[in-house]
């Protein structure tokens, strides 16, 4: 090996270097080479992730208008944000509501444009594409444009609306329509679950569904009792991704209403941006998104714990 | 490849790993980047002939960016060795000025505005100007009107220097006005005037649904303070006294009350939250915009001969005067300047009559200086319409500034608490929801919750 390498001729053991007694032996030096080569991931998750999460957590505890030094006030900034944040309360209303319907339609949306995309027909390509091609655009780009089609002056939705002679919406520009606007809005990216149920519903056996045809399965029947078992842990796992995306709401809200009118489209992550960036009050923004956290590890744990009552895989045993 | 080759190989691979992985660890752990301003003091500066780059912060384009050109051509007249460096910002300048104020890399002079004024100042980002304007012989802070440098005055210190006379004026359309056979407004006119012959426009045509084509009033600036304080000052209120906010003062909330009646009662001003795709008085759409001048070119360009429009003071209030508030751009020294000195002769260029002139005939400004504002001369020239330009100058006897008492960290008009309450409280009572009583009464209590924690 490396060491009987570099005999010399002479036959005699040349004195070892600095770095190669610090190598030791290969099972040390493989183990110091391994640490070497994850140094930089390490490092980053240290310095860019682990680091500020600390500092964030330390700064929840201060008063910090970010060019003045936090001032430390313990749990000051954690009791006021339950019992005098006047909207602190209609933020959690209005993100608890979003994510209770965005979520499942958003989940209901692809899980049913999948079993669409799954048939044999002509020009599926073409098809899943275009369902597909609105989860690339920015969500800025697309905000903008939900912008411009839920317009109630001069929008292509209202047109529409008036055209086959319904009535029309002010949608974002009204308290009692802008949320449920929003929601729809959420719709129009479908097409990324949609894949993954695709690639879920693809990964079910043909000879599942020939055994059940030939015990006289009828399709209702093959749906139910083979496709929605078997699709469980595709749908768990969207399931988890979009409550943890919708409790982090932020962009479209941002652009097209700014949590108005009347707060009607507060989301969380507004009132947490708007605190630490626009108020510069970093020890409170950064308490509210600590609890933030702790209400999303919250449902994602028990979101984990009901799974057993619910999600079946194919070589389980229950 | 040979056993030992590879060995040394490896080695050398190992050892440049770890140099790499301790530099890398280094580099994010070392201090930010000084700024990149000479490093020579002003004394230096002003004594040898080394030269200089002031660093600029400036939106790019017109307004900011030709009255900047003026300003830097003015610092290298008196100061060769100075040359201007210009950055350009986007977004939102709050966050942008903060952030490099923390890092201690932000420019020696950078644009700043009437509402950051107080939180620049107060957090200490921003220069106090006063002692060298009063010692500097080329400025004559007596001759700029007290309210255009009273935006930029907190707690007796000068933050920036204002760049114009900017009174928010009513722009109005003539057009539609005759159209719908109202009256033109006039310089006497009271709001009540105001909203007989706008309720004309308003019911002039219908769409489909029985909601009005054209408006009175554009919604563009309805929670703008400058828009709704005078309402407040107009019916004799107060928001804020002896640390008590009083936002639901009997007067003040008949101000607020007032002003909100446009909506929900008189039915004049175009609805909250309905865009008609791009502003309404340029479409033709509402009757009645009121801004400051800076308006004047785009509205001029935009309208082309759609419609004629001029402008006029804004309505009288019950207290008899034509109240109105304010709002301008500015420039500011930052307080880390490794120059302040030359940062401030860059800054004071923009209240020098020489300026203040060619800022003028360029249609950038109305003059801030009442030696050059209260001749007719100033405006020779100047492409039409508006034709009434002294409603720029005249709104500014009756015009009012903005609070700026509240602590830091309850914001003001312009950001934090006060605003987000204000503001909420306003939309709450104009889309009819509450009354202005309990809207404004919790605003306050919201807002005096925030004073007793910042006492």
């Amino acid at each position: 090996m490396a060491v009987e390498a570099t005999l010399s001729s002479t036959g005699t053991k040349p004195e070892k270097s600095f770095f190669d007694r610090l190598m030791g032996t290969k099972r040390r030096r493989d183990t110091i080479e391994g640490y070497i080569f994850i140094l930089p991931v390490v490092l980053g998750l240290l310095i860019f992730t682990i680091g500020p999460m600390l500092a964030s957590f330390y700064i929840s505890f201060t008063k910090y208008p970010i060019l003045r030094s936090p001032e430390w006030i313990g749990l000051r900034n954690y009791v006021n944000m339950f019992t005098k944040e006047p909207n602190f309360w209609q933020a959690c209303k209005v993100t608890l509501l979003y994510a209770v319907t965005a979520v499942p339609l958003g989940i209901a949306g692809a899980f049913m444009l999948a079993l669409l995309l799954n048939q044999r027909v002509k020009g599926m390509s073409f098809f899943r594409t275009s369902f597909y091609i609105p989860t690339i655009v920015p969500a800025v780009a697309s905000a903008v444009l939900w912008g411009w089609l839920l317009n109630p002056d001069y929008g292509l939705i209202n047109a529409m609306l008036k055209t086959v002679g319904l009535p029309t919406s002010r949608f974002l520009g009204e308290p009692d329509s802008a949320l449920a606007s929003l929601v729809l809005m959420s719709l129009w990216s479908v097409g990324g679950g949609m894949v993954i149920y695709l690639a879920g519903l693809q990964g079910i056996p043909e000879t599942f569904y020939e055994a059940a045809k030939i015990d006289g399965a009828n399709g209702r029947q093959l749906f139910r009792f083979i496709t929605v078992p078997l699709m469980t842990p595709t749908l768990f796992f969207g399931l988890v991704m979009g409550l943890i995306g919708a409790f982090q709401y932020f962009t479209e809200a941002f652009i097209l209403t700014q949590g108005g009118p009347l707060f009607s489209t507060y989301f969380y992550s507004l009132m947490v941006y708007e605190r630490a960036f626009r108020f510069t009050q970093m020890g409170m923004g950064t308490a509210m998104a600590w609890f933030l956290l702790v209400v999303v590890l919250t449902l994602t744990l028990l979101v984990f714990r009901s799974s057993p009552l619910w999600v079946f895989y194919e070589t389980e045993v229950k | 490849m040979s056993v030992e080759s590879r060995t040394v190989s490896r080695r050398s691979f190992l050892r440049l790993a770890a140099a790499a992985g301790g530099m890398a660890a280094l580099a994010a752990c070392a201090a930010p980047a000084p700024p990149s301003s000479s490093s020579a003091s002003d004394g230096e500066a002003a004594a040898g002939p080394e030269p200089i780059e002031l660093r600029v912060s400036i939106l790019q384009g017109a307004p900011v960016q030709p009255v900047n050109e003026f300003l830097s051509e003015a610092t290298t007249a008196k100061n060769p060795n100075v040359t201007a460096k210009f950055e350009f910002i986007s977004g939102d300048l709050a966050e942008l000025v903060y952030a490099q104020a923390a890092a201690g890399t932000l420019a020696d002079v950078f644009f700043s505005a009437d509402l950051y004024a107080v939180p620049f100042a107060k957090n200490d980002v921003s220069l106090d100007l006063k002692a060298m304007a009063e010692g500097d012989p080329d400025v004559d802070l007596e001759d700029v009107f007290p309210a255009m440098l009273g935006l930029g005055t907190v707690d007796g210190e000068i933050h920036f220097l204002p760049s114009g006379l900017d009174v928010v004026t009513m722009y109005y359309n003539k057009t539609l006005f005759e159209q719908a056979g109202a009256e033109l407004p006039t310089d006497t006119w009271t709001w009540d005037d105001l909203i007989t012959n706008t309720k004309l426009i308003t019911e002039m045509e219908q769409d489909e649904n029985g909601n009005p084509k054209y408006w009175g009033l554009s919604n563009a600036t309805w929670n703008w303070w400058a828009t709704v304080y005078p309402w407040i000052v107009g019916y004799g209120g107060l928001i804020l006294e002896n640390d008590q906010s009083t936002w639901s003062s009997p007067k003040t909330v008949e101000g607020l009350q007032a002003y909100a009646d446009l909506w929900a009662k008189h039915n004049v001003a175009q609805p909250l939250g309905l865009d008609v795709g791009g502003d309404s008085f340029q479409l033709g759409r509402a009757a009645v915009y009121t801004h400051i001048q800076a308006l004047r070119t785009p509205i001029r360009d935009n309208v082309g001969d759609k419609f004629e429009w001029d402008i006029q003071l804004m309505p009288v209030m019950p207290d008899g005067k034509h109240r109105t508030g304010m709002g301008t751009w500015g420039m500011s020294a930052y307080s880390g300047s490794k120059h302040p000195e030359l940062a401030y002769q860059y800054v004071k260029n923009i209240i020098t009559p020489d300026v203040q002139t060619k800022m003028t005939k360029a249609e950038i400004v109305v003059p801030l200086l009442r030696s050059i504002a209260e001749q007719s001369a100033w405006m020779d020239g100047l492409a039409t319409p508006p034709e009434n330009f002294m409603a720029f100058v005249n709104g500014a006897d009756d015009a009012i500034l903005p609070v700026m008492d509240h602590p830091a960290d309850c914001g003001s008009f312009y950001v934090g608490v006060v605003q987000q309450s204000y503001q909420a409280a306003l939309e709450a009572v104009i889309r009819g929801t509450k009354g202005a009583e309990e809207a404004f009464t919790e605003a306050d209590a919201t807002i005096q919750s925030c004073l007793n924690d910042n006492a």
